[in-house]
């Protein structure tokens, strides 16, 4: 019984900068349905945030524009629609963590400031009924005393802590769909774990979608449903998480996943994947993977497309023709 | 990287020009008088000529040579002055990061309580109680300027201590004083030449003023800033005698100004706020 | 402790101006006329003692009595310290008036007009010698248009060239300031955040950029304002303003000792006492502060 919740559609996203055009989002689409978590992975730069910025719309301008494609989302075209329409979008129906906790709060407004801002901006209950609403929701992501917490400023809190008034802040209008954009990366081992598993709690009993943008298989594969592998603002891999675990098809992924440190590796070197992703301002006529790949052969200087090579399995590689 | 602000860098590289060779290029002496030619316009205005391209003063001297001279006082005084000020203030500045402890203590409360004696007050008072000297406008200006100098490149110091290669040194076996001339200075130089050359339309505006409020260097020494307080009893008849010493200022320390900001945005951009 | 210090330093510094009794002395007085007048003012006792008279009434708040003009200098100072501090008031008022709008567009819309007009009015308020300012302002208003007077206090429209003069320094310091703050703060994640929540682009540039962009602001200003009030010596004499910085101008050409040392002993109060109100001040402003790390 899912339905389809978001489809994107050839999304191009570029940034207009002074060293050229900077293709952060190159023809990007996916789908994501009601209560799926879809895993965004891809080394940094390669376009992931920037796909969750164009979601919102809320790219960096000037330099950044959204310049094709299509966000449908419950119906309706995303690029359609106006500024104002946009806001009440915002928070209410798709929100969004930023990576660094440290730096998501205002410095000089209260948490409990922040957290009623989040949710009288959306709705008209009167006051008294709104920072009953923000203890409800500090209470709802595990943050003990939240009466207390309410008139603490963000540099007198943990960085796990900032994650979940980031968390309640989100979650406090009840969304359809959550971008999480390496959420745990700053945080302690055991902090993750918990805020993982907080994040699977809340989505079982609404429904959320998430799509959760990171670089860690590990985490891949104990929250997503499907995994899109991203390079150089290309997806080049997409498919179910077992399909990926098990018949990754795109050099990309193989490497990426054979450098996750594995325990029964004794001895030997880690593997590690030799260079750099292109910048994005300077890409290969073909396909980008090109400098890096193990695999290449003459086709290989034509860009490839994304063709299904398994069920729901896509890949973006020559070799899979 | 932004472009070279080319017409600054004119501005600069003409003004020293003029002061370096003003003998040479100068009409007249500046100080020669010519009473039958007493107020005399701007060329391009009528009455005037090209023998006196920018006009004469009240005393018929002309105004192009006195300008070109003037350029010299100004432009000395700040290099001059802001040397001192660096030398002191990176030394200071240096000594006092580095050792830490009481002696960055004492050095600081110095520095501190100069930092907010109002400048133009503190150099009035000096010019008047040793002289009207030229030495003295500029000793006056950098005793009033190191300290900022000292307190940012203190601050500078103060988190290069903590990197390896200090720490490097030490374990070697180089003294202090080793360091801090080898190590350290080299590192704040960056910040130092930004500074310096941030300060250096101010030092300008500062000399002005005090030759306008009639504390520099006295008569008949062409100093802009006096030259612009002289005009003032003729400035409806004779605007060129205020408005063109006053541009000249004002072009300088603009120039200087604009090639300061662009240098910091090169070298060091963390001082924004300065 | 730094006003001690400071008092050795003005001390040291009036009585360093040169001897005021040459200047006060008719021409061609004889030796005996010389002296009396010495003794009369005090000043033929040894400096130390000078030094010591001179604290120990100050302490109290008598800051002795001008050789020229033989009123007690807390007089003198009481009845020109009030103009320069309205002086000083209206040009930051003048200048918070036009830093606001000015600093936060330009920030909004950088690399526009407004952006391109707040940078020329920093760098030029930052480049021309206030006394020029002032002297054009005169020729222009004044004299040539009539519109307003050009000197001395009075009613409303004495203050407005004056005022403009020091308010554009002020303003070239704080539009800067402001911008780069806000310049910054709009580039963070916080105001990223905001966005997200659903925020208005409104309370986003002036609620939460803003808030963080005046700190730095805030301090800046205050602590021009009480240099501000002390010295402005030269906006004072352009315009024929009675205040404090014109009356240290003339007393430090008539090396009238008292009054030097008395107004500048003021000017380091003043400024010390704005510091630490800014001080506490940034503690209410800056949660950072007041909840200390």
């Amino acid at each position: 019984m899912t339905q389809l919740l978001l489809e994107v559609k050839n999304l191009k996203t570029y940034f207009f900068t002074r060293r050229g055009v900077v293709r952060a989002v190159d023809d990007v689409s996916f789908r994501l349905y009601r209560g799926e978590t879809l895993g965004l992975v891809g080394e940094s730069g390669c376009g992931k945030t920037a796909t969750g910025l164009s979601l919102l719309r809320i790219v960096p301008q000037p330099a950044g524009r959204i310049v094709g494609g299509q966000i449908i989302f419950d119906g309706e075209d995303l690029l359609g629609k106006s500024e104002k329409e946009m806001r009440q979008l915002r928070g209410k129906r798709i929100f969004m963590i930023l990576q660094d906790p440290m730096t998501s709060l205002n410095p000089v407004f209260t948490i409990g400031n922040q957290v009623f801002e989040a949710i009288k901006v959306h709705s008209n209950l009167p006051k008294t009924k709104v920072w009953s609403q923000a203890k409800e929701i500090l209470r709802l992501v595990r943050i003990p005393s939240p009466e207390a917490i309410i008139s603490y400023y963000p540099h007198q809190c943990s960085g796990g802590m900032k994650q979940r008034v980031v968390g309640a802040m989100g979650f406090s209008c009840k969304p359809d769909l959550l971008i999480a954009d390496e959420p745990t990366t700053s945080l302690d081992v055991t902090i993750q774990a918990q805020y993982l598993r907080l994040l699977k709690e809340i989505q079982q009993w609404s429904q959320l979608a998430i799509i959760f943008i990171t670089h860690d298989f590990g985490i891949v594969a104990r929250m997503c449903d499907r995994v899109a592998v991203m390079y150089a603002g290309k997806i080049v891999e997409m498919a179910n998480v077992g399909e990926v675990f098990d018949k990754p098809s795109h050099p990309y992924t193989v490497a990426l996943m054979s450098s996750i440190p594995k325990v029964e590796i004794k001895e030997g070197k880690l593997p590690t994947l030799p260079g750099q992703p292109p910048g994005l301002h300077e890409l290969p006529p073909g396909c980008s993977f090109f400098d890096r790949c193990a695999y290449t052969e003459k086709k290989c200087e034509a860009p490839p497309p994304l063709e299904e090579v398994g069920h729901e399995h896509w890949v973006r590689c020559w070799r899979h023709e | 990287m932004r472009r070279i602000p080319i017409i600054p860098l004119v501005i600069i590289i003409f003004f020293s020009f003029i002061a370096i060779f003003a003998p040479y290029i100068s009409p007249y002496s500046p100080y020669e008088m010519a009473l039958d030619d007493r107020l005399q316009p701007p060329f391009w205005q009528a009455g005037g000529s090209l023998a006196h391209p920018l006009g004469t003063d009240a005393l018929g001297r002309d105004l192009l040579s006195r300008i070109i001279f003037g350029s010299r006082l100004s432009l000395l005084v700040a290099i001059l002055a802001l040397f001192l000020c660096g030398v002191i203030g990176a030394g200071i500045g240096i000594i006092s990061g580095y050792l830490g402890g009481r002696v960055d203590i004492v050095l600081m409360r110095i520095a501190d309580s100069t930092l907010s004696f109002p400048i133009i007050l503190f150099a009035l008072i000096l010019m008047v109680a040793w002289g009207p000297m030229l030495s003295n406008v500029i000793i006056g200006i950098s005793l009033v300027l190191w300290a900022r100098f000292a307190r940012v490149i203190r601050g500078e110091v103060l988190s290069l201590k903590e990197k390896d290669f200090i720490a490097q040194a030490r374990i070697v076996g180089c003294s202090s004083v080793h360091i801090m001339a080898y190590h350290i200075f080299p590192n704040i130089l960056n910040t130092l030449v930004v500074l310096l050359t941030l300060q250096l339309g101010w030092v300008i505006i500062v000399e002005a003023t005090l030759s306008f409020l009639g504390a520099g260097i006295p008569p008949p020494e062409p100093a802009w800033g006096s030259m612009t307080a002289d005009g003032r009893n003729y400035i409806t008849t004779a605007w060129w005698l205020t408005i063109i010493p006053g541009m000249a200022i004002m072009l300088v320390v603009l120039a200087f100004n604009l090639i300061g900001d662009w240098l910091r945005d090169i070298l060091d951009p963390k001082l924004r706020q300065v | 402790m730094t006003l001690f210090f400071t008092s050795i330093v003005v001390f040291v510094l009036s009585r360093a101006s040169g001897d005021p009794i040459a200047l006060m002395v008719p021409v061609g007085a004889s030796i005996e006329e010389e002296a009396r007048m010495r003794s009369v003012l005090g000043l033929d006792k040894p400096y130390t003692t000078q030094y010591w008279l001179f604290i120990s009434h100050a302490v109290k708040g008598d800051f002795g009595k001008s050789l020229r003009q033989r009123l007690p200098v807390t007089t003198l100072i009481a009845k020109r310290l009030p103009n320069s501090i309205k002086l000083a008031s209206f040009s930051m008022l003048l200048c918070l008036i036009f830093t606001f709008p000015l600093g936060v567009i330009a920030a909004v819309k950088k690399d526009s007009g407004i952006d391109t007009l707040a940078k020329i009015v920093a760098i030029l308020g930052q480049s021309m010698p206030s006394f020029l300012v002032g002297i054009l302002l005169i020729e222009i208003f004044a004299v040539r248009l009539g519109w307003t007077p050009s000197s001395d206090i009075g009613g409303i429209d004495h203050y407005i060239l004056p005022g403009f003069n020091t308010g554009w320094f002020l303003t070239a310091g704080m539009v800067r300031l402001l911008r780069s703050g806000m310049l910054e703060a709009l580039d963070s994640d916080f105001v990223n955040m905001a966005r997200i929540k659903g925020v208005s682009e409104m309370a986003v540039v002036w609620k939460h950029a803003l808030r963080n962009a005046l700190i730095p602001v805030f301090s800046f200003g205050g602590m021009y304002f009480a240099i501000l009030i002390t010295t402005s010596i030269v906006v004072e004499t352009v315009f024929s303003w009675p205040g404090l910085g014109r009356m240290v101008y003339e007393a430090i050409i008539g090396r009238d000792y008292p009054i030097i040392q008395g107004v500048i002993l003021t000017a380091a109060a003043m400024i010390m006492i704005v510091n630490l109100i800014i001080d506490i001040a940034y503690c209410y402003i800056d949660p950072r502060i007041k909840y200390g790390d």
